[in-house]
């Protein structure tokens, strides 16, 4: 299978003496960070719950759990694993909340996504096509992919999948989405 | 479309859909945590410098004690 590595987005570099101007309650420290990675644990807790507003509060209450924790953050090199890890935790309580909600039939009837504040059309209908035909992991994947500017191999470690895996998904779920696309688009 | 051009629209498409919450979120007053709290879980735990330092010390302790009892018991 042909494995391609677009070029186009630079990964994130983020400088890990922000975790610990954090914890001292600099603003700025947190600003940075902030603006640096949203559109990442945005993309990633979208592609996990499926619903704008529970990616809206996911995202909030992953950003208050770095600032609580941040005084503990010890440089590993590896600062968007440890963002990643707590999100993970975060949209993994999201889900518990949910299904404790429906075991006691609490209506919770999840909103379907509405991408209807994306102003450029063409960029619209390429998200739309991508929730609405590709799996679960392949979305996550190849938007990972494309707001990240990660390699796959740092994917594949972020997810916790072996790289063949991480690549076959990615490969097919282009192909996929390219195939809509092309009805879409022509 | 190729695959760049599809990966371009979707990264503008999700910083579209992004809301701006770093003000809201850092009025936001939290506890700083202990390090037991479930959202760390399965991250590296900070070690405890003391703890460290005095096993360490302990092991040496214990070490020299043994040598010093081996050197004592082939002198005798």
């Amino acid at each position: 299978m042909a494995y391609d590595e677009p070029p186009q987005t630079e990964p994130v570099e983020i400088d890990e003496t922000l975790f610990a101007r954090i914890g001292n309650g600099e603003p700025d420290a947190f600003c940075e960070l902030y603006y640096q990675t949203q559109n990442i644990i945005y993309s990633y807790t979208l592609s996990l719950l499926r619903n704008q507003c529970d990616a809206e509060d996911t995202l909030q209450e992953t950003y208050l759990k770095i600032r609580s924790a941040a005084h503990l953050y010890r440089p590993f090199g590896k600062p968007m694993a440890w963002i990643f890890t707590i999100a993970r935790n975060v949209c993994l309580m999201k889900f518990r909340q949910q299904k404790h909600l429906s075991a006691m039939n609490i209506e919770n009837v999840p909103e379907p996504l509405d991408f209807s504040q994306i102003e450029d059309r063409e960029d619209r209908v390429v998200l739309e096509t991508a929730f609405t035909v590709l799996t679960e992991e392949e979305v996550r994947i190849i938007v990972l992919h494309a707001v990240s500017g990660l390699k796959h191999r740092e994917i594949s470690s972020l997810l916790e999948l072996p790289l063949s895996t991480v690549l076959s998904k990615y490969n097919r779920g282009i192909k996929k989405l390219r195939k809509q696309l092309e009805g879409e688009f022509s | 479309m190729n695959h760049t051009t599809m990966e371009l629209h979707i990264k503008k498409a999700i910083s579209t859909l992004v809301p701006d919450l770093s003000k809201q979120i850092w009025n936001t007053p939290v506890e700083k945590a202990t390090g037991t709290e479930w959202y760390l879980d399965g991250l590296p735990k900070a070690r405890n410098k003391t703890k460290t330092t005095l096993r360490i010390f302990s092991s040496l302790a214990a070490c020299l004690a043994l040598c010093l009892v081996s050197f004592l018991w082939v002198d005798m």
